[in-house]
Parts: C-alpha cells; structure tokens; sequence
C-alpha cells in the first residue's frame, strides 16, 4: 500500500496541471464561442486552398 | 430551374434573371444584392462558405441605388473621425481595437467567411468573430487601415457591421463569467480527486486500513478541498454576507454556513485523527450548486447580449447647413455648403437639411419645405403628420417623401427623445418588485436548521458530551440544503432556455417568479397588437379595360407597385412585394404628401390620394361613381381613369385575437395608446379588450398604470415604441416586441424577439408551469428534510447515508426541473 505515497502525489501533479491548462483556456477566450470552434476544423487552412483554387482555375485555362 | 436564390433561398421575383457562377455551376440569384455578395465571395476563393453553412445567408442589400449607396459609405466615413471614435475605440500605440456588431450572421460559416475576408485587409492585425454573440473584435493599424474601409469590406459580403461598445453591465457579465468558468474548473477537476480518494476511504472503513494510510488520505483530501471551499464556495460567502448586512436571510446563508462547518469540522477530524470526515461531501456540495448558480447566469447574460446588439451605435448624422464665411443669414440658400456632421454636434442655430427617409437629427423647426412625417415612434400614430413652414419636428422621427430644411432648436442632449428616455431610467429605477420565493422559504428553513441544531447540541452536551459534536454536525450535513437551493436556479435555468428555444428573451431574473401573479395585462396599439405596417386589404377595379388593354389585378398591383417603389410613403410600402421587375418605369416624379406620377411600360399612370386624383373634374359623368371611392386610401389612374382603388389598413396581428381571448378568460386586458381613441376603440372592440384608453401621452400611460397599482392590480406591459419605454419601467412586467424601437427593448424584462404575441400565452403557461415544478422541487427538499431531521437529531444517522440522501435528492429535484425542457 506504501505505493500511494508516490502515485497520489503524481495524481496531485497532474491536477495541478490540469487546472493550469484549464485557466490558460479561460484566459484566451476558447470558452468564448463553443459554435465556431467546433466549425473550424471543417475549412481548410487559407493557404492550402488558395493553392487548391489557383491550380483549379489554371486547368481550366487550359483547356479552354 | 431553380426558383429560389442561391445566396438567400428566397424566391426569385417574376423578371429577374441574374446568376453567378460557383464551383463551376451557374446558380440563379433573386437581386443585384445577393449577386454583387455571392461574386464577391467566389472572386475571393471563399466558396467553401456554400459548402459548410448550415443556414442560408440573409438577402443582400436589396437594389440600393448608387447615391443612397454613397450616403452608406460617407457616413462610414463619418466613424473615422476622431470625436466619435472615442466612444467606442481602444487605442494602443498606433494600433487600434473596436467590437462591432455584425447584422446577418447566422451560422458559424459567416463567423469563418467574415474572419477570412478580413484578414486579407492589409493593416489587420487580429480579428475574431463570434458567431454566438453576432460580434467581432478587429484590432488594425491606425495608419494604414480605416475602420470605415473594414465596415466596408463587411458589408461587401451582405453583412452589416456597426461599431458597438458593450455597456457596463455586460462588460461586467464577462469578467464574471471567465471567473465563474474558473471556479467551476477548479471546483469540478478538485471534485473528482477528492471523490476517487473518497472510495479509497470508503472500502477503507470496510476492510482492515492501515491507520496510517487512512490519515494520509485524509490529509490530502483536505489539501484538495481547500481550493474548493475558499475559492470555489467564494460567490456563497459574498452574497451570505451581503444579505446579513441588510439584516436579510438568503439562501447564500444556510449553504454558506453548511459549508464552512462541514469543512471545519472535517478538518477538525483530520488534525486530531478522530471523528469522520466530509470532504467529497463539501466538494460535491459546493460544485453541484455553482453549476446551478453558471447556469443561471449564463441564460440571464445570453439574453441580456442579444438585447445589447440590438441597440445599434450608428451615430446619427446630419446634413448640416454651412454658409460660407463672412456671409450673413439671408434669405437665399445660394451660397451653401452641405456637410455630413454627427447629431450630436449640432448646436442651436443650426441649419440641416433632410432628405426623404431620413431621420430628423434633432428637435427643430421647419424653415423651408413642406413633408410628411412619421411620428409613431413617439406617438404611437402611425398615418404620417403633414408638416409646412413653421411647424416643429422632433428628433428621431421619420421625414416622409419631401426635402425639409429646418433649424435646429434644442441641442441633442435637451430633445424630447432624450427626455423621454431620460424618464424611463428614472421609472426604471422604482420598478415595483414582488418578494423571491426562494429568499422567503430561506429564511423559514435557516431559522429551523439553526434552532434544532442548537437544541441538538444542548441535548447531547448534557446526555453524551464526547458524542454532542459529531451529532450536531451530522444535523447540519444530512439537513444540507442542496437540493433546497438547486430547486429554484435550475427550474428557472431550464424554463428560461425553453423559452429561449421560443424566441422569447428572457432579461429579469424575476420574470419566472412574477408573471403568474399577473393581474392585467396592458397593450400599445400600434406596432404591438397591430402590425405596424400598412397592408393592401381590399383592391377594387374600377375600370378593367382601358387603352385597349384589360388588366388583371396582378397587373394593376404589379404597376401599384412599380409606382410606389419611388415612394418612402409608409402606404407604399405593403405594394413592394407585388412587385414586377420586368415592368420598365420612366419619368417619375414623387409629389410630397399626394401621390407618384410617372410612365410604365410606355403607358402614363398616377397613384396617390383618392381627394388629389380623382376630386377636380365634378362635372364628368364618371364623378359620381368616383365619389364612391374617395375613402380609398389610394387610387391608381391613367389619364383622367380611374383604374383602381386600395384599401389599406394597419392590420391586426393574425394571433391577436387568439391571445386577448386567453388572456381574458382569468385576466383583465387594457389598452393604452397614443392613437385617437376612435381608432383604438375600433381595435379594441375586434379584439374585446376591456378597456381602452387612446390620446395617451408616454406620462400618461405611465400614471395609468400607477393607478391600477395603487389598486394592488399586478400588471404587465406589451409595447414597442419609444413613447412605452417610461411604462416599461412603471410596470411588474415588461415586454417589448423584436421589432421595436431600441430604447423599449432595452427597457423591457422580456424581448419578444419572433413578433408573435402568441409567445404572451406560451410564457404565461411556461410560468405557471415553472411555479408547480419549483413548488414539487420545495415539497421533495423539505419532506426529504423533514424525516432526516428527526433521525440526525436521535443520532442515527451515518455520514455515508447523509451522503447518499443528499446526493439523491438533488438529482431528483434537477430531473424535475428538466422536465421544463419539453415542448
């Protein structure tokens, strides 16, 4: 049993960071709009889809 | 074909035949608007917008002609300036920061489409939208970017955005908020630690424990919980003792003093190695309680945001006058300049001149020009008044269809708009106020607790003086009074989402509590049991063939409208929607306050007021059935024909009669109106309302309603225009429709934000509803109490049974109050 003199200290450690994390959240205002952050992981990011869209629209000179 | 717009999903109107090319696909469009929007978002490669929305974008700006258009973008303008900056504007070296409130966003696709548009600006350095609130924060460099460039480049892609600056209150709620998520954190993660050392300590008392690991676990617990009780409970503390100051007990005052003695006690138990301890208790305790306390707030806070975005912080500008330097005041007007300056500098003195459709800027008499202005937003009157030379105009009303040129009168801060919002703060102040339930049941339930506790302690210091300690603790703990303090806040919480769901907003936290006390309920007139707007009621075809041509009425309606597109009259309004685009419309001229000239199709029309088109010729044979029609509110005419003539009326609401109907069965109905009486009684006896009071000024429905609570009559206000806002505060219960003026929503308790006043009968139901289901909450907390009691006092009770029956209580009051959520 002499185990949970280390284990529930490294358990503390963990909270301790948890909470730590939790407020830095709070901090940058992640709580603020629960809609879009959920939303967001459906748009690509901005430079990958200009590429996308410049190498669509130069096929399609093409082949005009 | 498809035949509703890409862009807005509305239906194309006849004759438009416009489309934009998206993901290589031709997708019709129904206005130049929402094609100017939809191109702008493709040229930007934004098209993924179509793809992940979930809702379809409101219409683009319909059809704005070019020089109202660069009226739009000079006022923009206008916002650079320094003066009016300072308002709403954060400066930080040469950067500058501002919250906007965005018009059109509904769903979290505009919040990416805005944010992405943006960013392209060269000079931004941070933007953020939030799709929940319908705001965004811009942060851009002074230097090389101007707000109006950003307001701009907002509304090319069919938002409209306006500079906002959050009042005190929300400002407040945010800083609040950000705590409370902290201390919900903190209470939550520290919660479960303490709750898995707990069954640690649980099969502990069952099997043989080392006593050394039982007080090593004890001890770690109490570390844990000491964040929770101090920072954690900290809310319970404040109001506790906010509320003995007043010499008041609140229900912050028997959950304060449970906590800090379970706690004290425990920890007592920890230091001295005996007696039991109730950490996991006191955690669970103190979380369950502030997620009921989050929750409140966050519904009460979320309406009180969606009310702060409708109050717009566009300043309200002026074409001022200016006559060039050295020239005195004479009689010409040749030698001007016209400046675009805000209301607010204008001075006493001032000349302004107002375009059609313009809002008069401030208080102010009519120097040259004659007009017809609107004034319902102060009397409730909707016709427009004929306004000549002389006459007095007052801020914030409507000009009609004529230029004015008028000298201002009283600055902006002395107008009769300010007065009257200036009374309604004053009203706002001394809003009457029903006692809370729960207060009251709190300071019952303290009284007994602490009276039994004490008699407890006295009972066993006499009989078994080593055991007395323990067993008054356990009164207090198995007496907790966590479900007696959930029982209100989460009915409340679970009501007010309900009608949120509604679109009813909820603004006081003392709606819920009030509104089945109701006694009589007072309605405005215009805009509130009416629509508020004209509607064709009737058309009647005088003449259906004419120049070798038989029309139809869609025809005569189409041409009724080409006509009166031209019009800012209110009259013209209900005909938009019969609107023909393919109809071509030449030579029009706008008579002030009489009517439309002008050709359609290449055929000669007129369209106005029955005694100006039809009255001259008394001599033509047509003059008696004419006569017939000259209590037609507008008449169409070609040549010296008449065509046909509508009738239009201010209509009442279709759900009006529904709801006077319910309400009058246990209710009194009253009405109170700024209108003429005969109109008000006409509405009044189509609906049976009881009572109806018309020529009401804003004070005068103000001590109507003083007077009925002289009487104890408990009333509730429907309104919707400036001149209610004074009621608003005068009454138990305010409501103000959507579609109001800004200053009666945010003087009103409830936004009726769908228009329907069916939504009057739902939150009635819905309040009656959360007063059985709090009463049941209150039944169970104190039965449930009321038998523990006796067996915590005879020393029966054990900490794990304390435990369990709190813990089930307060589930059973949450469940019941969810129930709240069901249609």
């Amino acid at each position: 049993m002499s185990i949970i003199y280390i284990l529930i200290p490294i358990a503390v450690l963990l909270t301790a960071l948890g909470i730590y994390l939790f407020f830095w959240a709070v901090k940058t205002e992640q709580f603020d709009d629960l809609e879009k952050q959920g939303m967001s992981i459906l748009f690509d990011d901005e430079n990958k889809d200009k590429n996308k869209k410049l190498h669509v629209s130069s096929e399609e000179q093409e082949k005009k | 074909m498809q035949s509703s717009c890409f862009h807005c999903d509305e239906i194309i109107p006849q004759g438009i035949t416009l489309c934009v090319t998206i993901n290589h696909k031709k997708q019709p469009m129904c206005c130049i608007g929402c094609q100017a929007v939809a191109q702008t978002i493709v040229d930007n490669n934004l098209t993924q917008y179509y793809q992940f929305r979930t809702e379809p974008a409101h219409k683009g700006t319909d059809l704005i002609p070019e020089d109202l258009k660069a009226q739009q973008l000079k006022k923009n303008k206008l916002l650079d300036e320094e003066v009016l900056q300072s308002e709403f504007i954060y400066q930080d070296n040469d950067s500058k920061e501002a919250i906007l409130t965005i018009e059109g966003i509904s769903c979290a696709a505009c919040a990416w489409l805005i944010e992405m548009q943006l960013s392209k600006l060269e000079g931004i350095i941070k933007i953020s939208v939030n799709a929940t609130t319908q705001r965004a924060t811009v942060k851009w460099q002074d230097n090389i970017l101007q707000l109006s460039e950003i307001l701009n480049t907002i509304e090319h892609i069919g938002y409209q955005a306006l500079p906002f600056k959050a009042n005190e209150v929300e400002q407040r709620n945010k800083t609040i908020s950000k705590v409370f998520i902290k201390r919900l954190g903190i209470s939550g993660i520290l919660m479960m630690q303490v709750m898995m050392i707990a069954v640690g300590l649980y099969f502990g008392a069952f099997s043989d424990m080392a006593e050394h690991n039982k007080v090593y676990m004890r001890w770690v617990s109490f570390m844990l919980t000491i964040p929770i009780v101090s920072y954690g409970a900290f809310p319970f503390y404040i109001g506790a003792i906010n509320a003995l100051k007043v010499k008041h007990l609140s229900m912050d005052v028997p959950v304060s003093i449970a906590i800090i003695l379970a706690f004290s006690a425990s920890a007592w138990a920890t230091v001295t190695e005996q007696g039991e301890v109730y950490f996991e208790s006191v955690s669970m305790f103190t979380f369950l309680l502030l997620i009921g306390k989050f929750l409140e707030f966050r519904a009460r806070s979320y309406a009180a945001q969606v009310s702060a975005n409708l109050l717009k912080l566009m300043p309200m500008t002026a074409t001022r006058i200016d006559k060039e330097s050295g020239e005195l005041l004479d009689s010409s007007y040749v030698k001007q300049k016209e400046r675009l300056v805000a209301a607010k500098q204008l001075i006493k003195g001032d000349i302004v001149l107002i375009k059609p459709g313009e809002v008069i800027p401030a208080d102010g008499s009519i120097i040259s020009g004659n007009s017809q202005v609107n004034e319902a937003m102060l009397s409730g009157e909707q016709t427009p008044v004929t306004k000549i030379v002389n006459d007095n105009v007052f801020a914030g009303t409507i000009n009609g269809d004529g230029n004015l040129i008028v000298q201002v009168k009283q600055p902006s801060s002395q107008s009769f708009l300010s007065q009257l919002i200036r009374l309604s703060e004053q009203s706002q102040a001394h809003k009457p106020k029903l006692a809370r339930f729960s207060d009251k049941v709190a300071q019952y339930f303290v009284a007994i607790i602490l009276m039994t506790a004490i008699a407890t302690a006295i009972y066993w210091q006499q009989h078994l003086p080593e055991e007395a300690f323990w067993i008054t603790l356990s009164v207090l703990v198995a007496t907790c009074p966590c479900a007696l303090s959930l029982a209100t806040p989460t009915a409340l919480t679970c009501a007010t989402t309900r009608l949120n769901r509604d679109g009813i907003m909820i603004k006081s936290a003392h709606v819920m509590e009030t509104m089945p006390n109701i006694d009589c309920f007072a309605f405005d007139k215009t805009g509130t049991l009416t629509t508020g707007e004209f509607a064709i009621d009737k058309v009647e075809i005088a003449h259906s063939d004419l120049n070798d041509h038989t029309y139809s009425k869609r025809e005569i309606l189409a041409i009724a409208a080409a006509l009166e597109s031209h019009s800012e009259h209110p009259l013209a309004k209900p005909f938009a929607q019969h609107r023909d685009y393919g109809l071509k419309t030449e030579a029009i001229a706008v008579q002030s306050g009489l009517g439309v000239i002008g050709k359609v199709d290449d055929q000669n029309y007129s369209i106005g007021k029955a005694s100006w088109l039809l009255a001259p010729k008394e001599t033509s044979p047509e003059h008696k059935q004419n006569k017939s029609f000259l209590s037609a509110s507008c008449v169409l005419v070609s040549g010296n024909k008449l065509i046909a003539a509508f009738y239009l009326v201010d209509k009442i609401r279709d759900d009006a009669k529904t709801l006077i109907n319910d309400l009058n069965v246990s209710h009194q109905t009253l009405m109170l109106s700024g209108d003429n009486q005969s109109a008000c009684e006409k509405v009044a006896k189509a609906l049976s309302i009881s009572q109806c009071h018309g020529d009401l000024s804003a004070t005068d429905k103000m001590t109507a309603i003083k007077k009925l609570q002289e009487e104890h009559i408990t009333v509730a206000m429907v309104g919707d225009g400036v001149n209610d806002s004074p009621v608003f505060g005068a009454a138990h219960v305010s409501m103000a429709m959507g579609c109001g003026t800004d200053i009666a929503k945010s003087g009103a308790d409830v936004i009726l934000l769908n228009n329907k006043l069916k939504s009057i009968s739902t939150l009635n139901g819905i309040s009656i509803k959360t007063k059985h289901i709090i009463f049941q909450n209150y039944l169970w907390a104190f039965g449930y109490n009321a038998i523990v009691l006796p067996l915590a006092v005879s020393g029966f009770v054990t900490p794990y049974m304390a435990v369990i029956g709190m813990s089930v209580s307060s589930i059973l009051v949450i469940s019941n109050s969810l129930r709240l959520l069901k249609k």
